[in-house]
């Protein structure tokens, strides 16, 4: 056996070179960048050592093994090299066990020594704390990843068989995971990505041990069904050529029955979600600006807001200071529980559900055609420093689209929620303009927050300071490579604005904004306490405090004024796509003068033991929620699991 | 006749695989297009068509480059086809013809199922279909020709293949490049590609076709060259020669890109208003908000001023960066944002301060320059005691001892000593920087500094100082491994022994009876007097609630605190740490104050973190005799 597995490993040195090739090149680029000996172990395995699993870093991981165990077999049935092997006096068993085994050795070997490099990087930072190294961790990475790619081997092995069906059929696998992440949040152990699930105890990594035995037996399985298949399939010159036209034709028909059910089962799933493959139901209406698609249900709420569209649309346009005038297709039709509106270039969809006011519906439909103007204005200039400068395309969407469709109330209360955040989290722009922002707060903030700056913005800047921005912004002698902070220096120094000044405006107009607030609406959290509940669902129970004063001390907490409704938000689960964090309402109960707030977590939202989560409420009704900073969570899994 | 014949044997030998491509492309955008219907931010099934073609449509055209040409001429068949009387370029074509036209086929399924899954809201029209279609084929035509090209490269083209990879993603992600400037990206854009129905991206579109027929050219020409003798040599496995060249060619694009990514010098970005201050040289510019501040910032520019100047000469550093001072009328006195992404950047409230917080505040202006100048190097722990001690007594005397007043010498040395005392007596100034701040925060750890440049000007004269300043903090270090190998080259205890002519032992000995000389001074004395006789207790209760619980107990066995320490406040810091460490100081966004008693649960911490978080505490104190919090006592905690 390990003569077999001497001579595998021998002819896998060619792919051998190439992967340690591009370990070497991944190597020297960052060799090449940086001082690496001021690396922590933090910042050397930032991405492979992230909160949860990294797509990238997974995908990387699984095309080395599949290419990998795609050198065991095909070549060798094609050039019917096999029959050397099946010559000797050994069985067949032996040659399959001793391919695997040698490719698994070949990425243990490569991956070894990738850590190992790692390693030495590590142990040349000097310093007291940047310098420490996490045995554990690492340790744990090696033989996680080890497994992992031993695994993907056992499913490149069995895909090889297929050739290119196989490969398709694997996409397939990818593409349900990323579908059932989008329905359910997570797909939890029928992804095999998450073996690569990062949680951490402490400084201690803790692997996904359920996910990693599940997938382990189940790649036991494939190279069972593997070795069925390449043991019986003959090499070409022993007359697999001529089988293989005929098992080619099977394969052929099998593959079409598959692909036809298949597709259509999924059209079929699309058609159901969308009443039609072409969804006849639908309306269309056009005006100057704009062509609509509609159900026919909502045709009183259309009306009312075609009626109002062009004037709208006109008068955003007069705010920005642009006669350059884009023609916008709205789908009114659109359905979904994540917001009111989405718009990318010149196309924008709404759900009518989201709101029960007509007025609100044609506020959305003016803060949309804002992103549209931004985008058209700004050469998409303020979608390439997104992350910088989100808070203001929201800002500016929802501070023009309010001026131009009041919703006094809406406002208010909006305000209140940002203002409280404000002081409570001690929010300033350089939190707001970091990339960070959404992860660290609430990225509804984005709105409120950036509502309120836009609005300093303008008593700083002017009117006109708003258009003038895009247009800076979207000029073609911009440099490209800005960071957040000089980018916005740069474009508004070039409309002759200070950030400083706007900013120092910012300051005072949110202090006085949180000092006129009632904030006997906006209770504090304290002592929370999370617990696994024997079926599996997680409670989160917090008791409630008074809000503070003036000058930071708690006042009584007043129950005649709790607000409208809690909730609860459970950070995302999904890997592969991106999804909308879920949110569960909570139930409040009094014991005497004690008020906590209960909420409770399907099991499904918790999958492991750890979670990040944040406690919030709507102080007034129909008001947006007011989010407390992120917290972790700890739920052990029932001792049933 | 020839090219019938031709064209039937490509078809009967690749027809099957063709046909298992077309639906496993099928079934892959249907399952697309349905995972788009559910995903939370689609807005068109037609984003189908720039998903696949950035995802599996790849794939696809390696494959069938693979099955077309790579097969045929690794193997060596096409001998066989190229004795037959039609010459080498008729076979080629078409492959070539047959990989275009199956591509173009797999575009239009494409944009036909993409078709199927779209409603009245998509606003589907035959233009703008024709116009989705032209890009798709464009973008499928550069696919295909680099493919053709590279499949005719042997075992070269997996090397080709990730250096147009490693092309692609440069280009797509360098920050320092605009991907919009080349065609083939400005006309996949995310939101262009799909969404423009009205302008047509002719130029775009057409330099994509020049791209794609140039890979056409070249596949030709590599297949023609020396009657096909190129082609069979590259057919052969490569030789250790073929992977040195190929090594030294990709360590050359490497370094190019390497130089393309850190080629991003320019001017920084002035203030743009009329209440800014200018100087010149040094370049200073402060930023004052209003008139009724501007005579205290002109005061404080000044202060600025006196210290930059000089140091320039001093540490004979040609040049500095220019320095962006910013107030902020509404911050506490010591709350300072501080940044060298654009030369320095300070911003603090300076309205309210002293002379010793100005010292403070003029210390970090120091320090940003001086870190910038040494590309970020100084702040490395080797070197950081150096930043911190040598930016504060500059600040503090100009280089002069004499200016040094005796109330910043006092407040400076008390810290200092209250440190020292707690530190173990093997610590290194060198070694043990960043658990020196970490335990006692900067405010301390840089008085600490202070102090020893302080002995060492004492002991040393002013000069050694200088020299130490030189030796650390004037040259400008790279950003490579070859950089942090030059600058490790010299151990620091080395360096500053070449600088001073002072050993280590000899240095930290004479620094610490310093330190022990100065703690009987009466001025020194009254300010270690302010520090309540406490040490901080920092504990997890074992609860069904994680709670911290932290206090105070006496360090001199006595059971409660004289009225002396009325005005001191007793404060708990705390955050949230990774899970791995890394230098980190708390902020005062969460504390929680208690009056400063002997009461080891003063400050009770419950359910803030979880069971498996890492938490910073810190217990400070905050009193007259100190313009900076105090730090008592420091942990990093693991949640049980």
């Amino acid at each position: 056996m390990i003569s077999l597995i001497w001579k595998e490993l021998r002819q896998l040195l060619p792919i051998a070179w190439l992967w340690f090739a591009i370990i070497l090149i991944g190597y020297a680029s960052r060799f090449i960048g940086k001082r690496i000996d001021e690396e922590t172990f933090g910042s050397w395995f930032e991405n492979l050592l992230a909160v949860g699993s990294d797509p990238m870093i997974a995908a990387v991981a699984a095309v080395v093994g599949l290419v990998t165990a795609w050198a065991l077999f095909p070549r060798e049935v094609d050039d019917s090299t096999i029959d050397f092997l099946r010559a000797l006096p050994v069985s067949r068993v032996s040659v399959f066990v001793a391919k695997y085994i040698a490719a698994v050795v070949l990425i243990a070997i490569l991956t070894v020594l990738s850590y190992g490099i790692d390693a030495v990087v590590l142990a040349w930072n000097p310093e007291s704390i940047g310098g420490r190294f996490y045995g554990q961790a690492f340790a744990t990475m090696l033989w996680r990843d080890i497994v992992f790619s031993a695994i993907i081997v056992a499913h490149g092995v069995l895909i090889s068989w297929f050739r290119v069906l196989g490969l398709v059929v694997y996409a397939l696998y990818l593409l349900g995971v990323a579908w059932l992440e989008s329905q359910a949040g997570g797909a939890g152990v029928f992804s095999v990505l998450s073996i690569l699930s990062n949680e951490f105890d402490g400084s201690r990594l803790v692997v996904d041990l359920r996910a990693i035995v599940i997938h382990v037996l189940v790649a036991f399985f494939v190279l069972l069904i593997a070795y069925f298949l390449w043991s019986r399939t003959p090499s070409m010159r022993a007359g697999g050529k001529r089988r293989s036209v005929s098992a080619k034709i099977a394969r052929g028909l099998m593959s079409l029955a598959a692909f036809v059910a298949v597709g259509l089962a999924l059209l079929q799933i699309t058609a159901t979600e969308n009443g039609g493959l072409i969804d006849d139901s639908l309306e269309v209406a056009t005006t100057a600006h704009y062509r609509f698609a509609f159900h026919p249900s909502d045709t009183p709420t259309v009306e009312y807001v075609l009626g109002h569209a062009d004037d709208d649309f006109q008068r955003l346009a007069d705010l920005l200071g642009t006669d350059e005038l884009p023609r916008v297709r709205v789908n009114l039709a659109a359905a979904s529980e994540h917001a009111a509106g989405l718009a990318t270039w010149k196309t924008i969809r709404m759900d009518l559900d989201t709101f029960e006011a007509d007025v609100s519906q044609r506020r959305v439909l003016s803060h949309e055609t804002v992103h549209v103007m931004q985008s058209v204005l700004s050469n998409r200039a303020l979608a390439r420093h997104y992350a910088a400068t989100r808070f203001f395309v929201e800002g500016m969407a929802q501070y023009l689209s309010f001026i131009v469709v009041p919703e006094v109330e809406r406002r208010a209360s909006n305000r209140a929620i940002a203002a409280v955040a404000w002081k409570r989290q001690d929010i300033r722009f350089e939190d707001l303009s970091d990339a960070e922002f959404a992860s660290r707060f609430d990225p509804d903030l984005y709105y409120s927050l950036g509502d309120l700056w836009t609005e300093s913005f303008v008593s700083v800047c002017g009117e006109a300071a708003i258009g003038d921005f895009l247009r800076a912004a979207g000029r073609d002698d911009v440099p490209r490579n800005l960071v957040g902070p000089v980018f916005w220096r740069d474009t508004l120094g070039t409309i002759g604005c200070e950030l400083e000044e706007v900013n120092e405006r910012f300051r005072t107009d949110m202090l006085a904004l949180y000092e006129s607030t009632d904030r006997s609406r906006f209770p504090r959290f304290d002592g929370v306490e999370v617990t696994r509940l024997d079926d599996g669902r997680v409670q989160v129970v917090s008791e409630l405090m008074g809000p503070e004063d003036g000058a930071g001390d708690t006042l009584p907490l007043d129950v005649n004024q709790l607000p409208a409704r809690f909730t609860i938000r459970v950070g995302g689960l999904a890997s592969l796509v991106a999804t909308v964090d879920p949110v569960f309402r909570g139930r409040v109960e009094r014991e005497g003068d004690d008020v906590r707030v209960v909420y409770e977590l399907p099991a499904r939202a918790v999958p492991r033991t750890r979670f990040e989560y944040q406690l919030g409420f709507a102080p007034y009704a129909d008001s947006r929620v007011w989010y407390d900073t992120r917290r972790t969570g700890s739920a052990s899994r029932p001792a049933s699991e | 006749m020839a090219t019938r014949a031709l064209l039937g044997k490509d078809l009967r030998e690749h027809g099957l695989a063709a046909l298992g491509l077309l639906l496993g492309g099928f079934a892959l955008v249907a399952l697309a297009i349905a995972q788009n219907r559910a995903a939370a931010f689609s807005m068109s099934p037609f984003e189908v068509v720039r998903f696949a073609l950035i995802t599996f449509v790849p794939l696809i055209v390696l494959t069938v480059g693979n099955r077309l040409v790579v097969r045929e001429y690794l193997s060596g068949t096409r001998q066989f086809v190229e004795a037959l009387p039609v010459g080498t370029s008729l076979p080629l074509t078409i492959k070539y013809l047959l990989g275009a036209g199956f591509l173009i086929l797999l575009g239009v399924l494409l944009i036909a199922l993409c078709t199927l899954g779209s409603s009245a809201a998509d606003d589907v029209t035959a233009p703008w279909l024709a116009l989705l279609l032209a890009k798709t084929v464009v973008i499928l035509l550069l696919y295909w020709s680099i493919v053709f090209c590279f499949s005719l490269c042997g075992h070269l083209r997996i090397m080709l293949y990730l250096s147009v990879l490693g092309i692609a993603a440069l280009i797509a992600w360098s920050p320092g490049i605009d991907s919009s400037r080349f065609a083939p990206f400005n006309l996949m854009d995310r939101d262009l590609f799909v969404f423009e129905r009205d302008v047509v991206p002719v130029a775009d579109m057409l330099w994509t076709l020049v791209i794609a027929a140039a890979f056409t050219a070249g596949g030709f020409l590599i297949a023609r060259l020396g009657n096909g003798a190129v082609v069979e040599r590259l057919a052969k496995p490569m030789s250790r020669r073929d992977f040195v060249v190929l090594g030294v060619l990709a360590a050359a694009g490497l370094t190019l890109g390497g130089l393309i990514a850190e080629d991003q010098s320019r001017d920084p970005i002035r203030f743009g208003t009329n209440t800014v201050l200018r100087n010149i040289d040094p370049a200073i510019e402060m930023y004052y908000a209003a008139e009724a501040y501007r005579g205290r910032s002109e005061a404080f520019m000044l202060l600025v001023k006196e210290a930059e100047a000089p140091l320039q000469t001093v540490l004979g550093i040609e040049s500095l960066p220019v320095v962006r001072l910013a107030l902020r009328p509404g911050r506490e006195p010591h709350d300072i944002d501080y940044g060298t992404l654009d030369g320095v950047y300070v911003a603090a409230n300076w309205m309210e301060h002293d002379s010793y917080d100005d010292a403070v505040l003029v210390a970090v202006v120091l320090h940003g320059l001086l870190s910038a100048r040494t590309g970020g190097r100084a702040p490395f722990e080797p070197h950081h005691w150096v930043l911190d001690g040598f930016t504060r007594w500059w600040a503090e005397t100009l280089g002069d001892p004499a200016r040094l007043r005796n109330s910043h010498r006092d407040e400076l040395l008390a810290r200092a000593a209250f440190v020292a005392a707690r530190l173990d007596e093997d610590a290194d100034l060198v070694s043990t920087w960043q658990l020196v701040a970490d335990r006692f925060g900067y405010p301390s750890a840089e008085a600490l500094a202070f102090s020893a440049m302080h002995y060492l000007s004492e002991s040393a004269g002013s000069n050694a100082v200088l020299a130490v300043g030189r030796a650390f903090l004037s040259e400008p270090v790279g950003a490579s491994i070859l950089a942090s190998a030059a600058d490790r080259r010299r151990p620091s205890w080395q360096r500053f022994t070449d600088a001073t002519g002072i050993s280590r032992d000899d240095f930290l000995r004479g620094w610490a009876q310093s330190l022990a000389n100065a703690t009987r001074e009466p001025g020194v004395a009254s300010k270690l007097a302010a520090v309540p006789p406490i040490e901080a207790v920092i504990d997890v209760a074992d609860d069904a609630v994680p709670t911290i619980i932290a206090g105070y107990r006496a360090t001199h066995g006595s059971t409660s605190l004289s009225d002396a320490y009325a005005d001191t406040r007793c404060i708990l810091r705390h955050g949230p740490l990774s899970a791995f460490d890394y230098e980190f100081d708390v902020d005062d966004e969460d504390e929680l104050e208690a009056p400063c008693a002997l009461d080891e649960q003063a400050h009770t911490l419950r359910g803030r973190y979880a069971s498996g978080d890492r938490v910073y505490v810190a217990l400070e104190m905050e009193s007259p005799a100190f313009h900076q919090p105090l730090r008592l006592d420091s942990r990093r905690l693991n949640i049980p």
